[in-house]
């Protein structure tokens, strides 16, 4: 089970890296903040923040020094990962919102103020323990990470369903209202892995440890990597799938 | 004022003067057929508005009993095309367009 988790969090490294570094390159291109957010999003989480939370990980049981300061680095590169991901869905999706400035706000704050408190904790009672021992700094930062992913999913599906009737009267490309729906899924699987996780520890279990943890984080690391290459990354032949239905009712 | 609210104010306002229409009654009508083309009042682009004036409003005019709706219509969409350009406004659709490798 374990390999199977492993090879969707391999895949999904890699899949962020590519994309991650084409969106980087786009950025670099168009000097547009979208890009940029969603570069560093990508790059952030699943490529440099989640591997770095291992190596703490890794540091502590192997006894080794440096596990509070490796977690602090990684917690930090995370939480800016999830961080640009509500300003990307403020600027695109709620631009002159005045409670999308506070819904960001907000959880900007959420994800940066527990860090501090959580390594504290973790430098008194390693990992498991500190974590353990401040479950509200934890609490919060979790559901900052989770209200960002419901918030971009959220948006992005909504402007999934209102540009289907766009799409009747040729005012969007059907590649760019899938692209909509696939933004939402992607962000939907990181969402339901966060929360399996959540749900994991509030049972008790070690996610680390367990079975359907593992399946299920795997499972959804595919569907997150095929989301996202198809999304940012789009093959010729599935944008011609994506266009051939409006191509047969212009017809 | 921005592109959008200009393109949505000019058709409101054409509707008011060429109707019997008051002008809760135009913004309203204009809203609705924004709505059925699923687009929005602080986003829609006069290219788009153009589309919904050709394409949807005629039917919403009809349904108020509005005559010669053909000949508004037109005319709306001819003075669209004269507004000044919408510029490089980074609505949801283009900033999507552009990540997935639009040129």
């Amino acid at each position: 089970m374990q390999s199977i988790s492993l090879l969707g969090v391999g895949i999904q490294a890699i899949a962020s890296l590519v994309v991650g570094l084409r969106l980087a390159s786009l950025a670099r291109r168009t000097r547009r903040f979208p890009e940029l957010a969603l570069s560093l999003t990508t790059l952030l989480g699943t490529v440099f923040g989640y591997p770095l939370g291992l190596l703490a990980i890794a540091l502590e049981r192997a006894g080794l020094p440096g596990v509070a300061p490796v977690f602090f680095i990684a917690a930090s590169v995370m939480m800016t990962g999830v961080s640009m991901n509500y300003f990307f869905t403020w600027r695109v999706f709620r631009q002159n919102a005045p409670f999308a400035v506070v819904l960001c706000g907000l959880g900007v704050w959420l994800l940066f103020s527990p860090i501090g408190a959580v390594v504290v904790h973790i430098s008194r009672y390693g990992i498991d323990g500190g974590i353990q021992n401040s479950p509200v700094w934890v609490a919060m930062a979790v559901g900052a990470v989770l209200g960002g992913y419901v918030w971009t999913a959220s948006e992005s599906f909504r402007y999934y369903l209102t540009s289907r009737r766009q799409l009747r009267l040729g005012l969007i490309e059907p590649t760019v209202s899938n692209r909509f729906l696939l933004w939402s899924l992607a962000s939907a699987c990181f969402l339901a892995i966060a929360l399996t996780a959540g749900i994991g520890v509030q049972l008790g279990h070690d996610p680390l440890q367990s079975a359907g943890f593992s399946l299920a984080v795997g499972a959804l690391g595919l569907v997150n990597s095929a989301c996202n290459v198809l999304c940012f990354l789009p093959p010729q032949w599935y944008l011609d799938w994506v266009s051939r239905p409006r191509a047969a009712v212009g017809a | 004022m921005s592109a959008a609210a200009r393109s949505f104010d000019h058709v409101c306002e054409t509707l008011e003067s060429r109707t019997q229409l008051n002008r809760l009654e135009a913004r309203g009508t204009v809203r609705l057929a924004l709505k059925e083309a699923g687009l929005d009042v602080g986003s829609v682009t006069a290219r788009q508005m153009s589309v919904v004036v050709e394409r949807i409003l005629p039917g919403e005019l009809q349904s108020r009993g509005i005559d010669d709706t053909d000949s508004i219509c037109r005319d709306l969409v001819r003075s669209l095309a004269s507004l000044p350009s919408d510029g490089a406004a980074d609505t949801p659709e283009s900033v999507f367009g552009r990540l997935g490798g639009a040129k």
